[in-house]
């Protein structure tokens, strides 16, 4: 149980601090990661015993899924682009791909949508990463890419648990691909 | 039972005390074709949502089911007041948004289409705002507010908007500080410069000074309602759809997917970090297409008679299977062009709302029972003479229109 809260709080602590860092300047990962974040906090609550952070965090977890990381992918694949540039723009975006997302789960019971657009949304940032050129930043990419492929398989390497591990894979790997480089 | 049936003699009965008051005031705050037009968009509304409204609020009680924080107690008045002020709040960035972005706007410029502002205007609803405005409202269902409470706030913050649309009521003190109010409300429906994206709110103008949206009504400066680019029209169908034909086109020339997105996601006349463009108001000419009296007198009574025919609908609704449902559905949207188009002129519209009146004339006589209501026959022969007088009345001016053309 401790360990659960901990990888939790450990991917909020990054992807918030994070988000807070790009807000303003990269609203599109901002947005993406904080809704990661969020997600991440309620899970950490909801570990911790308190039981009406279980239905909010997966919701909110449905919606980083469909919409914390498309986002993402706007703000490292397209960066000149209005909605990686734009508040406005990324919020927006967000909120229709976001409805889209709980339309699809929701509604029409396709849950696999939640897992593919991450996973495609991973090999997107992969690609971007690595024409970046930026070393860290293909480190994060492929961490990340690693991190879906250890959950899809059901691997996991001890002493961690399935979601403990996928927590502190994709903390490690935000952060390295946020991280900023010159 | 849907609770607008209880509300629409209200509205009916408001509307033409107001129109009888603006006229004995000397105010033109009515025009027929307009409030007819008006009047139409909220049938049309009606209906659609007959066939979405479920969908919609299935998504409100599927994430509620699934999702909820808590299971919040729908018999106490502090979950209703607070619901309440929660809906208020969410409307308030669903209507902000519904004018900040394309294609939410797509849905919403259908309320601002017309260029008078009356009870009727408050009718003119959009059918399409089922698409996405449902979803700013989800954090209610996750918190816990039970469905039956978020129907019954959001019907009372819909019905609360609809007294603000008035040109009659001058402006009340401290209330339009604090309260949506016809006067705030003018503002919001106006195209001058200042009236831009300003007063938002549902029940509370509270919101909009806390988001710095408020501006006050200018005493010094007439309001010009409508919207920037008019519709120019009195078909309801085309009046949901003409921002989409908008968008589709600029979507369609933008030269990337990226760009095509952009399109329904940018503000309405694009992204611009500069002020709204000037708009001389001094120039402004309502739309009119000089339908004669008599022709505007007929379209009145075609709606007089289309209203039992729309409450029955809504009445019946939950017992139609979808067939008859869609077919009494597709005959109320029929009425509503064909009487748009009458209202616009031309001998196109005036045949299809011959035979219009002639089937349904024909239909209500001889069918056997109306969508599981049997009408009595006083009725029946009541409703064939007031088709049967129209169709001939049709025919002798359409007779007539066509001789002077000739002539």
């Amino acid at each position: 149980m401790m360990g659960d809260i901990l990888s939790e709080a450990l991917l909020a602590a990054v992807t918030l601090g994070l988000a807070a860092r790009d807000i303003k300047t990269r609203p599109a990962i901002g947005i993406g990661l904080g809704l990661i974040g969020l997600a991440a906090i309620l899970g950490a609550l909801n570990y911790y015993g308190m039981t009406a952070a279980t239905g909010p965090h997966r919701f909110v977890s449905l919606l980083a899924a469909c919409a914390g990381f498309p986002l993402l992918v706007c703000g490292v694949h397209w960066p000149q682009d209005a909605i990686a540039r734009r508040p406005a723009a990324a919020a927006r975006f967000g909120l229709v791909i976001g409805a889209v997302g709980v339309v699809l789960v929701v509604m029409l019971n396709f849950a696999q949508w939640s897992h593919i657009v991450p996973a495609v949304s991973a090999l997107l940032i992969a690609v971007a990463a690595l024409h970046s050129r930026k070393p860290l930043t293909i480190a994060g990419s492929l961490l990340l890419l690693v991190c879906f492929i250890l959950s899809l398989a059901a691997v996991t390497v001890a002493p961690f648990d399935a979601d403990q591990q996928f927590h502190v894979l994709m903390a490690l790997s935000l952060g390295l691909l946020a991280w900023r480089q010159n | 039972m849907n609770p607008i049936l209880f509300a629409i003699p209200v509205f009916m009965l408001t509307i033409l005390l107001e129109a009888w008051i603006a006229r004995r005031r000397g105010i033109a705050t009515y025009d027929i074709p307009d409030a007819l037009t008006s009047l139409h968009h909220g049938i049309l509304s009606q209906v659609s949502g007959l066939f979405l409204k479920i969908a919609t609020l299935g998504i409100y009680v599927a994430i509620y089911e699934s999702y909820r924080a808590t299971e919040l107690p729908a018999n106490s008045v502090w979950v209703w007041l607070i619901a309440l002020l929660a809906y208020d709040f969410f409307y308030y960035w669903t209507h902000r948004l519904g004018h900040e972005v394309n294609v939410l706007w797509a849905a919403h410029v259908v309320h601002h289409s017309s260029e008078y502002y009356n009870l009727s205007t408050a009718l003119r609803q959009t059918s399409s705002g089922w698409l996405l405005g449902w979803l700013f409202y989800l954090p209610m269902a996750v918190v816990g507010v039970p469905p039956v409470v978020f129907i019954g706030v959001g019907l009372i913050d819909l019905l609360y908007q609809y007294w603000v649309h008035t040109e009659l009521i001058d402006r009340m003190g401290w209330f339009d500080r604090v309260f949506v109010s016809p006067s705030n409300h003018r503002v919001h429906h106006g195209q001058n410069d200042y009236c831009i994206d300003r007063n938002y709110g549902g029940i509370l103008i509270l919101w909009d000074r806390l988001f710095g949206t408020f501006v006050d009504e200018r005493k010094d400066e007439k309001i010009i309602y409508g919207i920037r680019k008019p519709l120019h029209s009195y078909n309801p169908l085309w009046g949901n759809l003409h921002h989409y034909a908008d968008m589709w086109r600029l979507s369609r020339a933008a030269p990337n997917w990226r760009a095509k997105l952009g399109v329904w996601l940018m503000p309405p006349g694009g992204w611009h970090d500069e002020g709204v463009e000037h708009f001389d108001t001094s120039t402004f000419v309502r739309y009119t297409t000089h339908t004669p009296p008599a022709m505007r007198w007929y379209a009145v009574l075609q709606y007089a008679i289309t209203v039992p025919f729309i409450v029955h609908l809504l009445a019946v609704a939950p017992n139609l299977d979808y067939a008859a449902l869609s077919l009494y559905s597709a005959g109320i949207f029929l009425t509503t062009l064909s009487v748009g188009a009458v209202l616009t002129g031309g001998s196109i519209g005036r045949y299809g709302e011959l035979v219009r009146v002639l089937a349904l004339a024909a239909a209500f006589f001889f069918a056997p029972d109306w969508f599981g209501f049997v009408a009595p026959m006083g009725l029946k022969i009541a409703v064939l003479a007031l088709l049967l007088v129209s169709a001939a009345w049709l025919s002798m001016t359409h007779h007539a229109a066509a001789q002077g053309a000739a002539a």
